[in-house]
């Protein structure tokens, strides 16, 4: 099937998941079936940009209909809970020395500890056989996509020293990778 | 008679945090940190997904062409060299062809950009200043290039953060799918768009935040490969992707035949839309071609064709076919920018980027009124955040109205970042004067009167110009009169 039938069929399949949110289960379940063959059809039919596309009309519908959700939605007197704001902003020195270290720790220290990692796995991607042009790729995409799940990682920790884990694991899986072989 | 009183010790420690807690604090701290230039990478990366179309609005008064046959290619190119006689040689020379977005031929040198009509005729200096100042806000936020890229790449990666603790703080996040409460308390209505927007819009931020990373931060790790395979040199390691050059040869030659090389490009690769036609050291025995022509229905944002100096085809790099690797990073460009569907796509990357843009504003928002809920309110530090805000769109109208005063060569970076600075000044010595509220219908009354003063002033007659100032009167008077009578300090 064409892509211009995939978004049909994604924005269907939005609709579907909208219908089904009021309590149909079965219904929201059918609409993320079909979303996802949309998704594959689009991507059998034409690469990474039917996929694309695909989604971007998925989300355009889900979207229009979250703005008419607002549009609609009746006035309540509803007030919120008074609940503490997530963080607080830091008063004392020992505070103010947890956050530059959490800083320290997420920003420069992931950071290269992500590069370490695809810089690892570049390696044994070409020790593998990899072509040169997909080993410099596999280190250009995978530097940003490690960093970010290291700091997710290190900012569901309890504290800046449980933090240290994630960059020093992913240093180590760089430096296995880079010696294997 | 004082009773003893019994003082009730706690005999239980506090539970520690869930994991949705320990996210939700994550997903805060990362917040603050970032939201303010997040806001301004988001917002003016919403702007420029139709660059080319704010080119056109802001010198709407240019000849335009729908096309640039080979011949009239040549004829701007010798032109556009003989004009910069007495000028140091230039070492490129760009042909970008007309497209729909911009039905214009710019010519672009070492020493400048000139407009040519459809006969090879230049016909005015590309002087998009105001457009070009908005793009380098959002690539480099202004820094020096290679510096500021990597800085907003690197909040690419803290966006990427976001959406993850984001998601993990967020159980319901099936169960409130489409709940958004917006007529009901403020705060409320605040949360409900956060999470709401945040959600739906998940797909394109993970996807822009991505590709802009890669794009950001590619610097840094082709530095490390060139130290570890080519002895620190970085050109043949972005040749792995983009392709190699032949090498110079200074001796001087005739200028390129640039026509034949265009009309074997469309022998070579029909159903493909030339994009650039670029000179390589032109007027040197060393002179080479390349075209970078679109595919359709591909996420690359070309392959490149090479010629020699007499037009003569010499193969092609490989983006639309040569290794995956080569293929996914040209596709990235595209994919970031949202140039891959025409017109529908580039309106759908602006309103998801505009739903980026209330998701960074109302976190913050979130916070301070949470904050001051529990009595540790800051009327300063709502009055900067309300200057992030709204002083961000006002401070990009004053660098226009001062670029369309001035002409191109003005200091339109400094105006933008001393006036920033400014207003935050003012909101820190004068709180109560910058709220959300007042400098909101300011800023929309300024985009309102933009529009029309460039309707006025300019007088274009195109569609796509006429079209920008009409939607941007409508949404300026749409959002005055939704916000009429709201004067609470404590709307976003």
């Amino acid at each position: 099937m064409t892509t211009p039938v995939m978004l049909l069929m994604a924005v269907a399949a939005m609709m579907l998941v909208r219908f089904g949110w009021d309590g149909r289960r079965g219904v929201a379940l059918g609409g993320w079936l079909i979303a996802a063959v949309a998704a594959i059809g689009a991507t059998v039919a034409d690469g990474a940009w039917g996929l694309a596309v695909t989604i971007l009309a998925g989300s355009a519908a889900a979207l229009a209909m979250l703005l008419y959700a607002g549009w609609t939605s009746p006035a309540r007197p509803q007030r919120p809970a008074r609940v503490a704001a997530a963080i607080a902003l830091p008063q004392r020195a020992s505070e103010i020395a947890a956050r530059v270290s959490v800083f320290v720790l997420v920003v420069p220290v992931a950071f290269v500890a992500a590069q370490w990692l695809a810089f690892g796995v570049q390696a044994a991607a070409r020790r593998a056989g990899a072509v040169e042009t997909d080993a410099v790729v596999i280190t250009l995409f995978l530097q940003p996509i490690a960093w970010a799940i290291i700091i997710a990682v290190q900012m569901t920790r309890a504290g800046p020293s449980r933090m240290i884990a994630a960059p020093a694991s992913a240093a180590i899986l760089g430096t296995v990778f880079w010696s294997v072989g | 008679m004082n009773a003893p009183f019994k003082i009730d010790t706690p005999t239980t420690t506090p539970a520690p945090a869930t994991l949705v807690q320990r996210a939700l604090g994550g997903h805060a701290a990362i917040g603050l940190l970032a939201s303010a230039l997040l806001y301004i990478i988001a917002l003016t990366g919403s702007l420029i997904v139709i660059h080319d179309r704010w080119q056109r609005w802001e010198q709407p008064n240019i000849a335009e062409t729908a096309s640039l046959s080979p011949a009239a290619a040549q004829a701007a190119m010798t032109a556009v060299v003989a004009g910069e006689a007495g000028k140091p040689r230039t070492t490129h020379l760009y042909i970008r062809m007309p497209t729909p977005d911009l039905p214009r031929a710019v010519v672009t040198t070492d020493n400048g950009a000139w407009y040519v009509d459809g006969a090879g005729k230049v016909v005015g200096r590309e002087a998009h200043a105001w457009t070009e100042f908005v793009i380098g806000l959002h690539e480099y936020l202004h820094l020096p290039a290679t510096l500021g890229l990597i800085v907003v790449g690197a909040f690419g990666v803290m966006l990427v953060g976001l959406v993850v603790t984001g998601v993990l703080a967020h159980p319901r996040i099936f169960r409130d799918a489409f709940r958004i409460r917006t007529r009901h308390n403020t705060q409320l209505a605040r949360a409900d768009w956060h999470n709401r927007l945040g959600v739906w819009t998940l797909p394109f931020v993970l996807a822009v935040a991505l590709t802009g990373a890669f794009i950001g931060l590619g610097s840094v790790g082709t530095t490390l490969l060139a130290r570890a395979y080519t002895n620190g040199a970085v050109e043949p390691v972005y040749a792995t992707i983009f392709g190699h050059e032949p090498k110079p040869d200074a001796a001087r030659a005739p200028l390129p035949d640039l026509a034949t090389a265009i009309r074997a490009q469309a022998t070579q690769a029909p159903g493909t839309t030339p994009t650039y036609v670029i000179a390589h050291d032109p007027g040197t025995r060393g002179q080479h071609v390349q075209i970078i022509a679109e595919h359709p229905r591909r996420l690359i944002y070309g392959e490149t064709y090479a010629f020699d100096g007499r037009g003569v085809a010499k193969g092609k790099v490989g983006l639309s076919d040569g290794p995956i690797g080569r293929q996914a990073a040209a596709s990235a460009y595209n994919l970031h920018f949202g140039n891959f569907g025409g017109l529908a796509v580039e309106l759908a990357y602006m309103l998801l980027g505009l739903g980026l843009c209330v998701v960074t504003a109302t976190g913050t928002s979130l916070w301070l009124e949470k904050r001051r809920r529990r009595g540790l309110h800051s009327q300063r530090m709502a009055a900067c955040w309300a200057v992030v805000v709204w002083g961000t769109p006002l401070a990009l109208l004053a660098a226009l109205w001062l670029r369309g005063a001035a002409g191109p060569d003005a200091p339109l970076v400094g105006m933008f970042w001393g006036l920033m600075a400014a207003m935050l000044v003012a909101a820190i010595a004068w709180p109560l004067w910058a709220t959300a509220a007042r400098l909101r219908t300011v800023a929309a009354a300024a985009v309102l009167a933009t529009a029309a003063g460039h309707a006025a002033l300019l007088r274009p007659e195109m569609g796509g110009p006429i079209a920008i100032d009409l939607i941007a009167a409508v949404s300026a008077g749409a959002v005055l009169w939704l916000f009429r009578g709201v004067r609470t300090v404590r709307s976003i």
